[in-house]
């Protein structure tokens, strides 16, 4: 009977040495590798009469383009954010909007609008005089969702990504031709899940975001796949839904990603940079819903924070 | 120490849980699919690396917990444009209320999860697992991600339970299609139901989107949602009724302000109302269809604003008669609803939601004081007060007769000052509410007698709208009671107050309808001018020509001078009356009698006194007027018709005229009945029966009279004549028109003058 007693006493003396073993190693573990930042300096908000805004572009004149969609509208600011003008109202007809999401700006200034719920691309002047507009056909009995465009002027190319259709569509510039789509449904690679907003970089390379396999997907002037960028997580150098993306004149990559409310920054080969940072906090940089995001000439970062109803104007620090 | 297995067991579950971090999100499924939306199940919050965003703990799979998963920003996170665009109808506007614990009037189902704070959250509706995942929706109730089927807003009464009793909560009707409901309902964002015009509670509420407050479709503070299906109520917008007009620091019985609860939420609250009709303010016991108003225009409310008054029109009354149930007003049953076998309430007159009626565009105004055209009227009273003569048929005459004002006298006012162009034909002698006094009298009363000749007075004075209309010097008793006479009658008596009793008096309106021209035949093509009236009409209650009924009512054994030789029908049709009136003018009895203007106090009588001698008693001057030369009974004049003078007659034992031995005495210069005096014409001959035996009216042809008959008041062996001559009587009381065969040699003095 001693014996057993003794057997007790020395099993729970074996466990318990485990367990707090354990705790230790533990607690040594939860020491989380710091993430690397990228500060920007605050210069200023563009706020006003946003509703759930989506898009952002900057012309080379130097104009700030927000696609403020729910308003149905497109606003038009100065480079110190202040308010120019603004065009569209809610309707199908020319010059018209239902819900539209993406923006792209061409070298002269022509405006390209994503208009969603029209099916349809619109084109205006810089002035925001209605131009022309490419009707985006369905595929078989499934509506297009047009949500971004992109003008890839050396290759006289207009891409337009269908984000119900899970593809991209290329147009011929000039004649506003139908001539290709890349990519099918799936989560391969040159496969998407809603793709939506794009960017190209000074090669004309295609950024696309897959937002629900969660990357981004470049591809070659020719639509060949070239890599993905990103991954399936929240750690640093995944996504969990991302948005926005633009390249900075260092060909970097920068994705913002809304729910985590985090913009990150990729070399041009795919690698993990940075986050964005908060040089107060020293910590990254939280926004409330990043979507579309856009750097400038001047190397300022415009992030469009859709549930803020604001559009963030930073300078990049590094 | 001692341990058993289960402690063992215990420590060793421990031991695994830290020593292998990521396994237990490993266990629940890390699938990256289910990570879409199940984000802290990812394995990255389980390593020794920093994360983007914070590990949030909370058992995501524990009922009755919200997790991440559920919260606004993972739905966000696809809605926004990027998988789904619900950016408009979730964002853009009002939503259902999360994030909140229900209210005390809700119980939320156990299948519809809460929070871990028990507060409603997107998942307590929607979940990716749910019954009727069906992307866009369809008309079976398969809405994508809903929890459960919302087949015609099934989901929304699994919570809302008093809305959807709404008989028990007094809230707004559902699953009924008394209503056709409007496209513009459907285009402003409203759900259409399985079937066509069923209201659901998406008929009206937005659970996403919601332009207005409470999670309308549209903003209702105007009430705009409510005159989508309500249109005819709307015309109450900028009327009086229109609080905001009239009383704009008002709230309901939810404490909501005008500008919150619009025009139609100042009274009427869709859900969980006081009482019927979605009342929202205080509602006292009774008709709805008359306590609604009250509400407000009682007399007991601190709303000194358009009181009934002690005289008002009755209600909750039953219609005046099964066949005069008006066609266009509606009656009410107790609970406030329409009924054709209802009582008549205020809704029964007005149509509380319209001012004008006619044009329904005129919505009056704070300061427009109404008239009869419009005041909430359902129908338009002042022209020909059509409104009253849906329930007041028998009156309907009154248009087109001379007691229609606005013919005959278009200037004259009612005490409220107002003409009878503006108040209609009814409207000048009664009004419906704050009258001055019972009949809703709207006069000014006019001389010191009772209220009943007042009534009548009023216009019929020296000075009023009526005075070529009066009664003369001599006219017919009025304010009498007929039990002084022993006469009984079917004419209406009245007391002092105008109610119609059996033992009151005779008035005015005994005899008269005021609103009934002609009893018999209404007039057809009224000339729109002031008429003459004869015995046919003048709003006499019957005709009284040819045949007499209408004094016949009341003088009944007069009435047996119809067809008799006194019946001027039947012996002198042409033969006319002071007032120049024919007998088919004037009736048999206004042949002889005269009820108003008369200038002969003596029977009201209306032809000239015949011509007596002096002293003759001055009743048989009546029966001269006619039995005289050159006059119509010139052919029935007696040779001799006098009894000695001097010789006083005592008749008291034949002075009770209901005895078939009656026998009257006059007095020479009055002509009232007394007891002792000289016999004259009507002592042995009653002038309206022809035979003293035969109570009948006559045979309508002109006869040759006997002994027997000529309109002799009694038998010749009963007759007074005995009471002095004996014997002898009989033979006296035959001859007494023979100068002959009399006993007494003929006086000079009563030989007629021919």
């Amino acid at each position: 009977m001693r014996n057993r007693k003794a057997f007790h006493k020395n099993t729970v003396h074996f466990f318990l040495t485990v367990i707090c073993s354990f705790l230790f190693i533990a607690s040594l573990s939860t020491d989380v590798q710091a993430i690397k930042l990228t500060y920007v300096k605050h210069l200023f908000d563009i706020t006003g009469s946003f509703n759930q805004p989506s898009d952002i572009a900057v012309s080379e004149k130097g104009l700030i383009y927000v696609v403020d969609g729910v308003n149905n509208k497109v606003r038009v600011f100065n480079q110190k954010g202040k308010p120019l003008f603004s065009f569209g109202r809610k309707g199908a007809l020319n010059g018209q909007f239902n819900f539209p999401l993406g923006i792209d700006i061409d070298s002269t200034g022509k405006v390209y609008i994503a208009d969603s719920g029209n099916h349809r691309v619109q084109t205006f002047t810089s002035s925001g005089d209605y131009l022309s507009q490419i009707k985006v056909p369905s595929n078989n009995d499934n509506p297009s969702d047009p949500t971004d465009v992109v003008v890839n002027e050396s290759s006289r190319k207009l891409l337009i990504a269908d984000n119900d259709n899970h593809y991209i569509q290329s147009y011929d510039l000039s004649k506003g031709v139908f001539t290709g789509t890349y990519g099918s449904p799936g989560m391969e690679k040159r496969e998407f899940r809603y793709p939506f907003l794009m960017a190209a970089d000074s090669d004309n390379y295609l950024y696309i975001v897959d937002v629900i396999n969660t990357r981004v997907q470049v591809f070659n002037p020719e639509g060949k796949f070239v890599m993905i960028i990103g991954g399936w997580g929240v750690e640093k150098g995944n996504f969990f839904r991302p948005k926005g993306v633009a390249l900075d004149s260092n060909n970097r990559v920068f994705v913002s990603d809304s729910y985590m409310g985090v913009v990150q920054v990729f070399e041009h080969n795919g690698q993990f940079h940075s986050a964005i940072g908060d040089r107060e906090s020293g910590s990254v940089k939280k926004f409330l819903t990043p979507v579309g995001i856009f750097i400038d000439k001047n190397n300022r970062l415009y992030v469009v924070e859709m549930f803020a109803d604001k559009v963030g104007v930073y300078s990049i620090e590094d | 120490m001692h341990l058993n297995k289960y402690t063992l067991c215990f420590l060793i579950a421990i031991a695994i849980f830290i020593i292998a971090p990521g396994a237990s999100a490993l266990e629940m499924s890390s699938k990256r699919d289910c990570v879409v939306c199940h984000i802290m199940w990812l394995d990255d919050f389980r390593t020794d690396k920093e994360t983007l965003v914070d590990f949030q703990p909370g058992n995501v799979l524990m009922k009755d917990t919200q997790g991440v998963v559920s919260s606004e920003e993972i739905c966000y996170s696809c809605h926004d444009g990027y998988i789904m665009d619900s950016r408009n109808i979730t964002w853009n506007f009002n939503r259902h209320p999360t994030f909140v614990k229900p209210s005390k009037n809700i119980t939320v189902p156990m299948d519809l999860p809460l929070s871990a704070k028990g507060e409603i959250y997107c998942g307590t509706c929607h979940s990716a697992h749910g019954k009727g995942a069906s992307p866009h929706g369809n008309p079976l109730g398969r809405t994508s991600v809903f929890r459960d089927l919302n087949i015609d807003s099934s989901l929304c009464e699994k919570c809302h339970r008093e809305e959807a009793s709404f008989k028990f909560s007094n809230s707004h009707p559902v699953h009924t299609d008394a209503l056709e409901l409007p496209d513009a309902l459907f285009e402003s964002g409203g759900t259409k139901a399985t079937e066509k015009n069923k209201v659901i509670c998406q008929s009206c509420h937005k659970t996403h989107g919601a332009k207005g407050k409470k999670i309308l479709i549209v903003d209702n503070s105007g009430s705009g949602l409510c005159v989508m299906c309500h249109k005819d109520q709307g015309l109450l917008i900028d009327t009086k009724h229109d609080l905001r007009v009239t009383l704009p620091d008002e709230k309901n019985i939810n404490g909501q302000p005008l500008s919150e609860s619009g025009p139609c939420g100042a009274c009427h609250t869709p859900h969980r109302a006081s009482g019927k009709k979605l009342w929202a303010r205080p509602q006292k016991q009774g008709n709805p269809a008359t306590q609604l108003c009250l509400t407000c225009h009682g007399d007991d409310t601190p709303y000194e604003i358009k009181r009934t008054g002690k005289y008002s029109h009755p209600i909750n009354v039953d219609p005046l008669s099964k066949d005069r149930i008006p066609k266009d007003l509606p009656l009410f049953a107790a609970n406030g609803t329409k009924d054709s076998n209802g009582k008549v309430q205020c809704f029964t007159c007005h149509n509380i939601h319209r001012w004008d009626p006619d044009t329904p565009s005129d919505r009056g105004g704070k300061n427009v004081e109404g008239d009869s055209s419009n005041s909430f009227l359902r129908v338009s009273n002042n022209y020909s007060s059509s409104l009253c003569l849906q329930c007041h048929t028998d009156k309907k005459q009154i248009v087109t007769s001379d007691h229609n004002l606005e013919i005959t006298a278009p200037k004259e006012k009612n005490f409220q000052g107002v003409l009878p162009s503006v108040s209609g034909p009814c409207g000048v002698c009664h009004i419906p509410h704050n009258a001055r006094a019972i009949h809703l009298w709207a006069k000014e009363p006019y001389g010191d007698k009772d209220f009943v000749t007042q009534l009548c007075t009023a216009c019929h004075n020296e000075n009023g709208a009526a005075k070529a209309k009066l009664l003369g010097k001599y006219f017919h008793a009025v304010d009498v009671p007929l039990d002084k006479f022993n006469i009984s009658t079917t004419l209406p008596l009245y007391d002092s107050e105008g109610n119609v009793v059996p033992n009151g008096k005779v008035v005015c309106i005994t005899c008269h309808d005021p609103h009934t021209w002609d009893p018999n035949n209404p007039i057809k093509d009224y000339p729109n001018t002031n008429i003459e009236g004869d015995a046919r009409n003048s709003f006499l209650r019957r005709t009284n020509s040819p045949s007499s009924d209408l004094c016949m009512a009341c003088h009944e054994d007069k009435a047996y001078v119809d067809g008799t030789d006194h019946d001027l029908n039947i012996t002198n049709r042409d033969a006319k009356n002071m007032l120049g009136q024919t007998v088919e003018e004037s009736g048999q009895c206004g042949a002889c009698h005269l009820v108003h203007n008369s200038p002969n106090k003596i029977k009201l009588w209306a032809r000239e006194f015949g011509a007596v001698p002096k002293d003759e008693d001055i009743v048989n001057a009546l029966c001269n007027s006619c039995h005289s030369k050159g006059n119509p009974a010139e052919g029935k004049i007696p040779t001799i018709a006098s009894h000695p003078e001097k010789r006083l007659v005592n008749n008291i034992m034949r002075s009770n005229r209901k005895l078939l031995d009656y026998a009257p005495i006059y007095d020479k210069q009055t002509g009232k009945e007394i007891n002792v005096g000289n016999i004259s014409c009507p002592t042995c001959h009653n002038a309206h029966q022809w035979n003293p035996v035969i109570k009948a009216k006559g045979s309508y042809k002109n006869l040759e009279g006997a002994a027997t008959d000529s309109f002799l008041r009694n038998v010749s062996y009963n007759n007074i004549c005995i009471d002095c001559h004996g014997l002898d009587a009989l033979f006296r009381y035959k001859y007494y028109h023979d100068p002959e065969e009399r006993v007494e040699p003929l006086p000079s003095r009563i030989k007629f003058s021919n």
